[in-house]
């Protein structure tokens, strides 16, 4: 019985090392360094045989990115791209710690690529990218990341609850007695949502122009407490948007993306565009991964007018490439948050405050304890 | 045997049962009608009916790949863990040692404590080790987890050695000589069988340890199905789910109506 | 259909050795043939290093970094019961897995005992339906509550015929009841039935036959004799309970969350494996200390806790 059992355990190690043996043969084929980049232009073949590997937070958006970015780029480029979410902070540590790296580069909320910029993310060398394309006010913030994804916290309520005179702004959101029903709002999945934080505090008096502190990130939690049993706080965007489609919540602090695709789900929302949180994501390299390089590629061809077109045509969001010309619907446009119109009352996330680890763990308690305590 | 229960008792505990029976395996069905919407939503009812859900099933190679991993690694783990089970439980029931019941409260450690608190270890442990993402290591960890569901299954054959399978089988009308053959001769095999069974399931339907090891290039069903339901509307996971149970009623029937007959036929011949 | 043999061999499952007092033949059977420590341990060799290595390792490096992440301390534990929300969650927690296994035992009871009065055929059939949601995916179960408790699911809809305009289930502790009493359930039938197949229902016709009500003799004699399984089912319900986190993390919301979630969020979302460690290291010194307290009862009246999760050593 016992050398059976030792016969078919060596023999189940065997086989199982002949099939995960494949999937990691390195390569070992110098990668060109990128030279002169043109945003959205790889030339062609020239990673052919080399892998990189992609993570983001799953869902839709990455599919999107994945359509309109990197499997064109694997087909031009030559590389093999693979992707995998969701691309949580504790495994990018652990990979930087024991310098084994499953993941290569990701796309991350730009506060989170901020506050461990050097330590978990490359400082970018910006020579590798072209961002001449980029509109205005994404760029800047952190060394370590480029915008992915231009998308809003905004206010939105269900037209048929409150008709022409719903709430209009974050003061109205977090008033439950003029405008009553349940609220979604971002958990930020445990993490502080700095977005919804700073939304509290527009309505506690905050103003935008202004310099953010700790003082006012308390007051825009105090005002979100407030509220907590006109609460249901969503951990993702499906959830977001499952909310509003069926009717549990009546109003959002919600990503303009998931607002648009429960209106095309038939649902009629209006959103307020009143200080609209303005949020990045980044594209980010993980700290010492020897495939930089090609994730530097990978970016570059990312920030394209072509890809970002196909990207906003895909996902609803916004490009982050000027010359960008997407084709899309009335339905579409009106969450496009990339135009002058909306740039003008846009409040973007304060990433000087939020990228100080010190400030927002202490902020981080509080936050748990409004989202997940009794 | 109890027959001083009331008829009116009778009545009453055969509706809660009844309720009881509905409330268990009623809700999981709505699964296949769900698969079969035209929807992008999981809207019920469907306004419309398609098997678009199950072209796309089929048709996306992360969902096919995550089924065909499953199904590797929930074999392999029935096998290792099986194997490894039963002689676990063998040893502990055989040995007079003092030390067996110990040991057996550690072989069924994994079954008490939550695994998130293993799992976050394993990544670590895996990234170190370069396993992330292997077959070798998943099916490892999930016998880990399946060992003690063998171990009670077994046990359960071998000590279940006492008056109540025979009277059990006896309350079925077998005499002495079928209450032998048919109970005491097979009492380890269907430990063993239901061992099995556990492992499948137990791997087939691990996500909360199996976060922490799948990669892109190796991902399970039910990781596949978890996040599925977290981050999208999609009702691939309708399909997915359905095809799940449907193979699982499918197995069961035949367990129950092929195997389990065929085996005690054969098993009646041999000692015959 | 269903063989008794089969069926009866899973209601033996979880509790072998609780109808203490029947197994004995297997004890003595033991004493002629036993092996020594040495050898039970070399046999056990191969499941020793496949546990250790794969379980018991990565299992203590996080365990251990309640005390050492980020520095050696005990700032984790300071942390832990110095937020308000930790201990809110705990408590939780414990309530949730109470009122699951409350209701486990309130449904198992009743299911079990008309196992024990129906023809084997129908116990066949129930047993059949006890154990197919045993052996059904959880992710599987847990996402069809998720559809029907919905606000847009069929008993919203159906509740909107009355008038009911939002069903409000989903994301609510009721909805979390629901589906993890549903998983649990079978954990309890099966103890419980094992324990009530046993009772020897001749002593109801005897205390009948000496003139007590048939519900005096219910409650004085079956009952008593049943509670050892009811303890059994109850104690595992429990501790399984208190380690979910699927099923909260689907049907609730975020002031669903357990104590698995917690971790999840420290590790996952914040990185900080020292808060995760030492929730973990909670959630450990609850389990055993309630198995603890459970064991040292269950001595004192004749079981053990392996016996309540089936082990045949007393």
């Amino acid at each position: 019985m016992k050398k059976t059992l030792w016969t078919s355990v060596t023999l189940l190690s065997v086989g199982a090392l002949v099939l995960t043996g494949c999937s990691q043969g390195a390569s070992t084929e110098p990668i060109p360094p990128v030279t002169n980049p043109v945003a959205g232009q790889v030339a062609d073949g020239i990673l052919k045989g080399q892998t990189v590997t992609y993570a983001a937070d799953g869902g839709t958006t990455q599919d999107a990115q994945m359509k309109a970015f990197f499997t064109p780029f694997a087909e031009a480029s030559g590389v093999t791209i693979n992707q995998d979410s969701p691309q949580t902070l504790a495994k990018i540590t652990a990979q930087v710690q024991s310098k084994n790296y499953q993941w290569d580069f990701v796309s991350a909320v730009a506060d989170t690529v901020a506050r461990n910029c050097g330590v978990l993310f490359e400082k970018l060398d910006m020579a590798k990218i072209d961002t001449s394309q980029v509109p205005d006010g994404l760029l800047g913030g952190t060394e370590c990341g480029v915008p992915s994804i231009p998308y809003a916290i905004v206010q939105v309520y269900d037209t048929g609850e409150f008709g022409a005179n719903g709430p209009v702004t974050w003061a109205d959101f977090f008033d439950v007695a003029k405008f009553p029903g349940t609220r979604a709002i971002y958990s930020g999945d445990g993490v502080i949502d700095s977005a919804t934080v700073q939304a509290g505090s527009i309505a506690a008096g905050w103003d935008p122009k202004t310099p953010y502190t700790a003082d006012w990130a308390n007051k825009g939690i105090d005002q979100i407490e407030k509220i907590k049993n006109n609460i249901a706080f969503y951990t993702t965007g499906a959830q977001a948007q499952q909310m509003l489609e069926s009717g549990e919540a009546k109003l959002g602090a919600v990503w303009n993306g998931r607002a648009l695709a429960a209106e095309k789900n038939g649902t009629k929302l209006t959103p307020t565009w009143d200080n609209w949180i303005s949020i990045v994501d980044q594209f980010a390299i993980i700290k010492g991964t020897p495939k930089s390089e090609i994730a530097y590629y990978a970016i570059n061809y990312a920030m394209g007018a072509e890809q970002q077109a196909k990207w906003t045509e895909l996902s609803g969001y916004s490009p982050v490439n000027k010359n960008a010309k997407p084709n899309i619907d009335d339905l579409t446009k009106k969450y496009i948050t990339t135009t002058p119109e909306r740039a003008a009352t846009a409040v973007p996330v304060q990433l000087d405050f939020w990228k100080d680890e010190a400030a927002v763990s202490a902020l981080q308690d509080r936050w748990s304890s409004v989202v997940a305590g009794g | 045997m109890n027959s001083e229960v009331r008829p009116g008792t009778k009545v009453v505990l055969g509706i809660i049962t009844a309720f009881i029976a509905v409330w268990l395996i009623a809700p999981m069905f709505i699964v296949f009608p769900l698969s079969f919407t035209d929807d992008a939503s999981f809207q019920f009812p469907p306004r419309a009916w398609s098997t678009r859900w199950y072209e796309s099933f089929f048709t996306n190679p992360q969902w096919t790949d995550a089924l065909r991993n499953s199904a590797i690694i929930g074999t392999l783990v029935a096998i290792i863990a099986a194997t490894l089970g039963t002689i676990t439980a063998l040893a502990i029931n055989r040995s007079k040692s003092r030390l067996s019941g110990t040991v057996q409260a550690i072989m069924l450690t994994p079954l008490i404590i939550p695994p998130i608190i293993a799992g976050a270890g394993i990544y670590t442990f895996f990234l170190k080790t370069d396993l992330v993402g292997t077959i070798f290591g998943f099916v490892l960890v999930h016998v880990t987890l399946a060992l003690p569901l063998v171990v009670i299954a077994v046990n359960a054959s071998l000590s279940g050695y006492d008056r109540s399978l025979e009277l059990a089988a006896a309350s079925l009308g077998a005499g002495r000589l079928t209450t032998f053959v048919t109970v005491t001769v097979p009492l380890i095999l269907p430990g063993i069988l239901a061992g099995v069974v556990f492992a499948f399931v137990t791997s087939f339907d691990e996500v909360i340890v199996a976060q922490f090891m799948v990669s892109p290039a190796l991902q399970t069903l039910p990781m596949m199905m978890y996040t599925s339901v977290t981050r999208t509307t999609d009702p691939t996971i309708a399909a997915a789910a359905a095809l799940v149970l449907g193979a699982v009623l499918l197995a069961f029937g035949l367990y129950q109506f092929v195997v389990v007959p065929l085996t005690r036929r054969s098993r009646g011949r041999t000692s015959v | 259909m269903a063989n008794a043999p089969d069926t009866t061999q899973f209601s033996a499952l979880s509790t072998q050795a609780i109808k203490s007092g029947s197994a004995k033949p297997n004890s003595q059977r033991k004493k002629s043939r036993g092996n020594g420590t040495r050898n039970l341990l070399l046999i056990l060799l191969p499941s020793f290093i496949v546990l250790g290595i794969f379980y018991f390792y990565p299992m203590l490096t996080i365990l251990v970094g309640a005390f050492t992440d980020p520095q050696v301390g005990l700032q984790n534990f300071q942390w832990f019961f110095g937020e308000q929300v930790n201990v809110d969650v705990l408590w939780r927690t414990l309530i949730i897995s109470f009122w699951v296994t409350v209701i486990c035992v309130l449904f198992a009871f009743p299911f079990s005992f008309f196992l024990t009065i129906v023809t084997p055929r129908t116990r066949g059939l129930l047993f059949l339906i006890v154990l197919v949601p045993f052996w059904t995916s959880m992710v599987v179960r847990t996402f069809a509550w998720v559809i029907l408790l919905q606000d847009s699911g069929p008993i919203g809809e159906f509740m909107k015929l009355f008038g009911v305009q939002s069903l409000g289930l989903i994301r609510t502790p009721t909805a979390v009841l629901i589906g993890m009493a549903q998983v649990l359930l079978p954990f309890v039938v099966l103890p419980i039935y094992a324990t009530m197949s046993k009772i020897d229902t001749r002593l109801l016709t005897a205390a009948r036959s000496l003139g007590a009500r048939p519900s005096k003799a219910f409650v004085s004699i079956y009952l008593p004799l049943s509670l050892p399984g009811v303890a059994s089912g109850a104690l595992l319900c429990f501790v399984m309970a208190l380690g979910f986190y699927i099923t909260p993390a689907m049907l609730g919301g975020s002031r669903e969350a357990f104590l698995s979630t917690l971790i999840q969020g420290q590790v996952q979302g914040l990185a900080q494996w020292g808060h995760g460690a030492v929730i973990g290291f909670v959630l450990l010194f609850v389990t055993l200390v309630i198995l603890g307290i459970t064991g040292y009862v269950g001595k004192k009246t004749g079981g053990s806790v392996q016996d309540m999760v089936g082990g045949s050593k007393a």
